[in-house]
């Protein structure tokens, strides 16, 4: 055999085995994430039964411990606002939500819990900012529909609340019928 | 005066929710059984015991009495308390009861302790079980709260009264001493009624009825169709069905269809009341009015036939009339957004717009609760 040939089968071996051990390497870090995101999947699903129990500062540990693996997981702070909510802590509630807003700004359930939250506080510029934030990627997201009715009957302007109800009702009716 | 509901997109979409949306989520007597049929067996955990409940395991002996209940109804509250004297007064007969929380799809931890805190209360002498999900409500399609399926010891629906009255509870107890053999059928009772089907026919009625909860149209007119060759003489086939068409907005295959059932079967108030709404939606005002009075007759608290019937009379003018069936409508189910959302759009086409708004916002509160 001619050496070139040899050196070029050398060669050729040592790229297939560092490419292999790179797509090994992938696939394995791949694994490792699919295998965080279920726990934490998990994790969050003891938290929620735990929360619904009353149990908040349990529910809280874990949802902590979630967010320490993977600060950026928006249900995270999904259920450490709502946690905190649940518990009483409504300016606690606030805080985790808006964080979430800022690390998770495609969550629309954050920013409509949040809205929520700064109407119950008398904050309807804020809650509004959020509610058109949402429906601006999701026009007919029945509840921030709802609370944007909620804004304008707030304001008295009661013909576009009503107008606006009955869209939240149509589109919130029909996705609850599926 | 009224604006045409259906002349209007708004209107058309407002029938079509109604329609399609009304369905297991209260009022009326059971939308999916008929007196005759296998009544759907219920498992599930004692609220203050924690033991299973199941039953399937009390047929062998007994005559299963299943009360659909919530604490937001009163009339529930009333029976519940009135079947505790019914135990106290006959506890050596054959009979159980079981009473099937329906508060609503989700519940949050203050919620179910409420309904703890109720039931103990009540000092019930039977079990109460939550049903997680409303999946029973749906495969019973409890159409009014409370709801009361009398059960027979080979598992069959015997008797469905919805809602509840003094007359009610009356019409319970005789029942079940009529089952028992215990007593003549009084005048007007009618608890033997009921075509019974074959059990092949049965059970293909049952998988259609569960691919049309989980809107697998195509596979359940196919089961629908074996349930008809197997048995020809049973209506509820054809009800499904007709369910189905009016979900895909055919309504003419939906009239046809109910109208096949009520032929086969005269006293069935969904089969009565979906020809009524697929005349209605059709646009057909004459025959939805006599067929959804004609449901009443039977039954003057199915509440589809209530609310539809309303929604008929408003389009033909008459908005007193209206009001009157869909606010009756909501005392028959207070927690119903649909009917909400149809008594807001009456305001609305009145003139009432703070009331329209009021009406769509108690609706609201019930679709997207506080989390």
């Amino acid at each position: 055999m001619k050496r070139s040939t040899l050196w070029t089968g050398v060669a050729l071996i040592i790229v297939l085995v560092t490419g292999l051990q790179v797509s090994v390497v992938d696939v394995t870090a791949q694994d490792d994430k699919y295998a965080r995101q279920r726990e934490c999947r998990r994790l969050l699903k003891d938290a929620l039964a735990l929360m619904q129990g009353g149990q908040y500062p349990e529910a809280l540990e874990i949802i902590d411990s979630v967010l320490a693996v993977d600060p950026g997981h928006a249900d995270g702070y999904y259920y450490r606002g709502l946690t905190r909510l649940h518990s009483g802590d409504s300016a606690g509630a606030r805080q985790a939500l808006t964080e979430g807003t800022k690390v998770a700004p495609m969550s629309s359930r954050i920013k409509l819990l949040l809205a929520r939250l700064q109407l119950a506080v008398g904050d309807a510029a804020a809650a509004e900012a959020l509610v058109d934030a949402v429906l601006m990627i999701k026009p007919r997201e029945g509840e921030a529909l709802y609370l944007r009715g909620l804004i304008e009957m707030d304001r008295g302007d009661t013909t576009a609340a009503v107008e606006t109800f009955g869209q939240a009702l149509e589109y919130g009716l029909a996705k609850r019928g599926n | 005066m009224t604006k045409g509901l259906f002349r209007s997109k708004r209107g058309l979409i407002i029938v079509g929710l109604v329609v399609t949306l009304l369905a297991p989520l209260v009022a009326g007597a059971f939308k999916y059984l008929r007196e005759g049929m296998a009544a759907p067996k219920i498992i599930g955990t004692d609220l203050l015991s924690g033991e299973r409940v199941a039953t399937e395991a009390w047929l062998a002996e007994n005559m299963v009495v299943v009360v659909f209940w919530a604490t937001w109804s009163p009339r529930s509250l009333d029976e519940l308390r009135d079947l505790k004297k019914t135990v106290a007064e006959f506890p050596d007969l054959p009979f159980r009861i079981l009473a099937v929380n329906a508060d609503g799809q989700t519940l949050s931890a203050p919620e179910r302790d409420a309904i703890v805190g109720l039931v103990t209360e009540l000092d019930l002498p039977f079990p109460v079980i939550i049903d997680e999900g409303l999946e029973i409500l749906y495969q019973y399609g409890v159409m009014a709260m409370p709801s009361t399926a009398i059960i027979d010891s080979t598992g069959t629906l015997r008797f469905g009264p919805s809602g509840y009255s003094y007359a009610t509870h009356d019409l319970i107890v005789d029942s079940i001493m009529t089952l028992l053999g215990l007593a003549e059928p009084r005048e007007g009772l009618v608890i033997d009624a009921g075509y019974r089907p074959n059990k092949k026919a049965g059970r293909y009625c049952n998988m259609a009825l569960q691919q049309f909860l989980r809107r697998q149209y195509e596979q359940a007119i196919k089961n629908l169709d074996m349930a008809r060759a197997a048995d020809s003489g049973f209506a509820q086939p054809y009800t499904l069905r007709g369910e189905i068409y009016l979900e895909l907005d055919s309504l003419d295959l939906a009239i046809e269809a109910f109208g096949q059932a009520v032929g086969l079967d005269s006293g069935s108030v969904p089969a009565r009341t979906g020809l009524g709404i697929a005349f209605l939606r059709s646009g057909q005002l004459g025959s939805a009015r006599a067929g959804l009075n004609g449901a009443l007759t039977i039954d003057s608290e199915y509440t589809p036939a209530v609310l539809n019937l309303g929604l008929c009379l408003a389009e033909l003018g008459d908005t007193v009339a209206a009001f009157e069936l869909v606010e009756k409508a909501r005392d028959l189910n207070e927690r119903d957004p649909q009917i909400l959302y149809v008594l807001g759009q009456l305001h609305m086409n009145s003139g009432g717009i703070s009331q329209a708004a009021l009406a769509y916002r108690s609706a609201l509160e019930i679709v997207f609760p506080a989390p």
